[in-house]
């Protein structure tokens, strides 16, 4: 939890210091003053000491009032501020804190945080000698760095242990920015009432609203959404790991001209290492490798230890296998020629289909965008997404091209599934087309190395024959030795096969093992125990319209949507349909439901709740004095900003009979210091 | 004979125009939320020229030709790109200005705060327009209207 004791700002200027010095208290308190006179700036250095002024909308100073950087305004003198400071003093139930921060300074940056580890500011155990330690916020690693990053520091001085999330900037794993957290329970003057959520600045973290919402109800579905994310990335790493090695084998196997279809280019489960088989293929039929092998030693032992005739009495034999072989040795250099134009023509194809699925991804993440950003609310108002054009109200197609030209374009839901059927037809078009290169380029691998082997052969028997009759036939001694040096070769290759074989199988079963995990996984993200906190938000949240007297929309159909754990009516936010007080109500509802679900389920939120002139749009008092009764009754920190319509009688009704702290001032909440403290103590 | 019959089954024909699928670059949305984008992350004060915005438009085409800019601004990459002027950016700038989404100056186009509002919850789904926005994020202003001058007077050369 997070409770706001006191806070004071201190801005020092040539005739002395200005500031302010502030009590706050457990339960509601209400600050009440007139219109510019400095509600908002009190609220504002709340969340600028703690590092937030960025749900107002910009970092360091740039967020602040110009009371608090420029000049301070007395009467009609302007007078220049040269330095100011925030203090805040807090406390998470068990350990106060003071906070010190600097505005604007001379010499000091203001992205350094001073943390003091006590009462500094209303010094509840009259201690003053604390430790100070300095924190940045605002640079890489403030949310992460454990000795110096302030929120860091936050995070664990709240107790939270806010997740990993990822992150579309770059791609990566981040924090959940505190900022993003803290937009859920802090609404902020102008911006923050615009919408549910609406502060959360932007870091490009996918579904932000959904992952603030699950991380302060502490929804499973955040572990699960995560976790298959996670599995995910792995599944995928796994594929290119496959892949990898998957060329590794084919490599290792080209070398020794084998062929296996065992083993596919995509991940698949291998039980043992017998399923993978070899095959030593020629021409004629395909022999299984280790068969191969078999004959190629069993070849080499028959003639290892026969004498070697002299060519002479070989002559007439060796010139009828040398014609047989001449003619072999042609047939397959113009096989092989023909494939090698057919691998040419493919391997265009190739090309051309892979360009062509390019542009379609290209085209259909496009279209997507444009049905993604259809379907948000500002849009469906826009005359040109209703087809209507916004001059002339006649109706126009769906088309930049000239109006006139006799064509009608497709609905964009259909030309998304167009080329979604056509992002099919060209994948499989690739996939045959590889699979038949795959084959070719196997078959010319195999004339390939026969050619050679016939060259070489047919280069040993002339060479025998134009030699001395009498000396031992080098054909004969030629084949010993190659057999002999085949034999090594491929016992030294199908080590290596074996070895590669191994770890993809590995490979393949880590994979599988991730599959069957993501499998598991409940496919909604959604366990008993988070359907029962929704279903209580979405009670709270319509009991609270119906308190507040919503009245835009029936409120019995009001749902929490799962995908942004917002209110909804026919799956669309209500904010969008709502009249403008209405949306009013229903942020006052939401935001208090999220604090009572969390509180019933013993959820994160830090049981704190801040609303900045919650009366926006001429509310009725009366709705305001609801309001009041029910944060009255929590059992947690409320901090509401009013001015209550500059009328002293209007806030005496409203808050009449209930328990409050009221913190107020005369004229402006930056005044003349007299150096004493509590004589600024409202 | 099986004329006949034809003849006599067929009393009335017509013709129905099938819906054509439509390039992207084409469709009114797209081309609107892309120059919502140039003007909101990669424009001085929110404002163009139309030049820029042709330029940017067909910058931002492809991956091709989004890593030349990139490689330009990034790098300094001297070899500039020849562009082309597209009609269907200007009936998507009218389609803009209608709708009140921009402003047009005298020579410029400025984003209006119903713009602005509309590009807000754009850059709120993280989701849609990923390539376009990531892009843009990182030409950031650094590509501005001095740049696109001198490109178009060294094209003229």
């Amino acid at each position: 939890m997070i409770i706001i004791k006191a806070l004071k700002i201190e801005a020092k200027t040539k005739n002395g210091e200005y500031g302010s010095f502030q009590e706050f208290k457990q339960g509601l308190n209400i600050i009440a003053a007139n219109n510019s006179s400095g509600k908002s700036t009190l609220l504002q250095s709340i969340l600028y000491s703690l590092g937030l002024e960025e749900l107002l909308g910009g970092r360091n100073e740039k967020a602040m009032q110009s009371v608090l950087k420029d000049f301070i305004e007395i009467g009609n003198e302007m007078i220049r501020v040269n330095e100011s400071t925030v203090f805040c003093e807090l406390s998470n139930g068990q350990e106060t804190i003071t906070l010190k921060r600097h505005i604007i300074s001379q010499n000091k940056s203001n992205k350094l945080i001073s943390v003091f580890n006590g009462s500094l500011l209303l010094q509840e155990d009259g201690r003053a000698d604390f430790d100070e330690r300095l924190m940045y916020v605002h640079d890489a690693g403030s949310a992460m760095d454990v000795n110096f990053g302030f929120h860091m520091f936050l995070e664990n001085f709240l107790g939270w242990q806010v997740p990993e999330v990822h992150s579309t900037v770059d791609d990566s794993e981040k924090k959940l920015y505190l900022q993003t957290i803290f937009a859920s329970f802090i609404i902020e003057q102008k911006k923050g009432w615009s919408n549910f959520l609406a502060t959360i600045p932007y870091f490009g973290i996918k579904s932000v609203e959904a992952r603030v919402i699950e991380f302060i109800l502490k929804l499973d579905s955040f572990q699960i959404e995560n976790k298959k994310a996670k599995l995910k990335q792995n599944e995928k790493d796994l594929e290119t790991k496959w892949f990898l090695n998957w060329e590794i084998f084919k490599s290792l196997i080209n070398r020794g001209s084998i062929s296996s279809t065992s083993i596919q280019d995509t991940p698949h489960d291998i039980k043992s290492s017998e399923q993978v088989t070899l095959y030593y293929p020629t021409p004629d039929e395909n022999i299984e490798f280790t068969e191969y092998l078999k004959r190629l030693l069993e070849k080499y032992n028959e003639i290892k230890d026969i004498d070697v005739k002299t060519s002479g009495n070989l002559t007439n034999q060796r010139q009828n296998e040398l014609s047989i072989l001449t003619e072999k040795l042609n047939r397959s250099i113009f096989a092989s020629d023909q494939l090698n134009l057919e691998i040419f023509n493919e391997r265009k194809k190739l090309e051309l289909l892979k360009n062509q699925l390019l542009q379609i991804e290209n085209d259909l993440s496009k279209n997507e965008s444009v049905a993604k950003i259809s379907r948000l609310g500002g849009i469906v108002s826009l005359d040109i997404a209703k087809g209507i054009c916004a001059t002339c109200h006649q109706a126009v197609s769906d088309s930049l091209l000239p109006q006139d030209l006799l064509q009608k374009p497709m609905l964009i839901e259909d030309n998304i599934e167009y080329l979604k059927s056509q992002r099919q037809m060209v994948n499989a078009f690739i996939k045959s087309n590889r699979d038949y290169l795959l084959d070719i380029e196997d078959k010319n691998t195999k004339f390939l190395g026969q050619i050679s082997d016939l060259r070489s052969e047919i280069k040993s028997i002339k060479k025998e024959l134009i030699t001395d009759d009498r000396i031992p036939s080098v054909s004969q001694i030629e084949t010993r030795l190659e057999l002999r040096k085949q034999l090594e070769f491929y016992y030294k290759l199908k080590a290596e096969i074996d070895q590669q074989i191994e770890r993809i199988m590995e490979i393949g079963a880590e994979w599988t093992d991730t599959r069957r995990q993501l499998k598991d996984l409940p496919k909604n993200s959604f366990s008993v125990e988070d359907e029962k906190k929704l279903d209580f938000l979405t009670a709270e949240v319509k009991r609270l319209l119906n308190k507040y007297n919503y009245s835009s929309k029936p409120t019995n159909e009001v749902k929490i949507s799962r995908d942004k754990f917002i209110p909804t009516i026919n799956n669309y936010n209500i904010a969008f349909d709502s009249s403008a007080s209405d949306l009013i109500r229903s942020i006052w509802a939401y935001t208090c439901a999220l604090y009572s679900t969390s509180e019933k389920f013993n959820g994160n939120h830090p049981k704190l709740l801040i609303f900045d002139e919650p009366g926006q749009h001429s509310m009725s008092d009366k709705d305001l004095e609801i309001f009041f009764k029910e944060l009255a009754t929590y059992k947690c920190q409320t901090i509401v900003a009013a001015s209550f319509n500059n009328d002293e009688n209007i806030f005496k009704s409203t808050t009449l009979g209930l328990r409050y702290n009221l913190i107020t001032f005369d004229g402006k909440l930056i005044k003349k210091l007299n150096g004493d403290q509590s004589s600024a103590v409202a | 004979m099986s004329i006949i019959i034809l003849k006599m089954a067929i009393q009335k024909l017509t013709f129905n125009r099938k819906p054509t699928p439509l390039n992207p670059e084409f469709r009114p949305l797209y081309k609107m939320c892309v120059i919502l984008l140039i003007l909101k992350i990669s424009s001085r004060s929110n404002t163009s020229s139309l030049l820029k915005l042709h330029f940017f438009s067909w910058m931002i085409k492809n991956e091709e030709r989004r890593k030349q800019l990139i490689s330009i601004v990034e790098d300094g990459n001297p070899q500039l790109p020849i562009f082309n002027i597209e009609p269907s950016l200007n009936q998507a700038i009218l389609f803009l200005s209608s709708e009140g989404l921009i402003d047009t100056l005298v020579d410029r186009f400025k984003l209006t705060e119903k713009g602005s509002a509309l590009i807000g919850e754009i850059l709120d789904d993280a989701t849609a327009f990923e390539k376009e926005i990531g892009f843009l994020n990182l030409i950031g202003k650094k590509f501005n209207e001095k740049k696109v001058d001198e490109l178009l007077n060294h094209l003229s050369k």
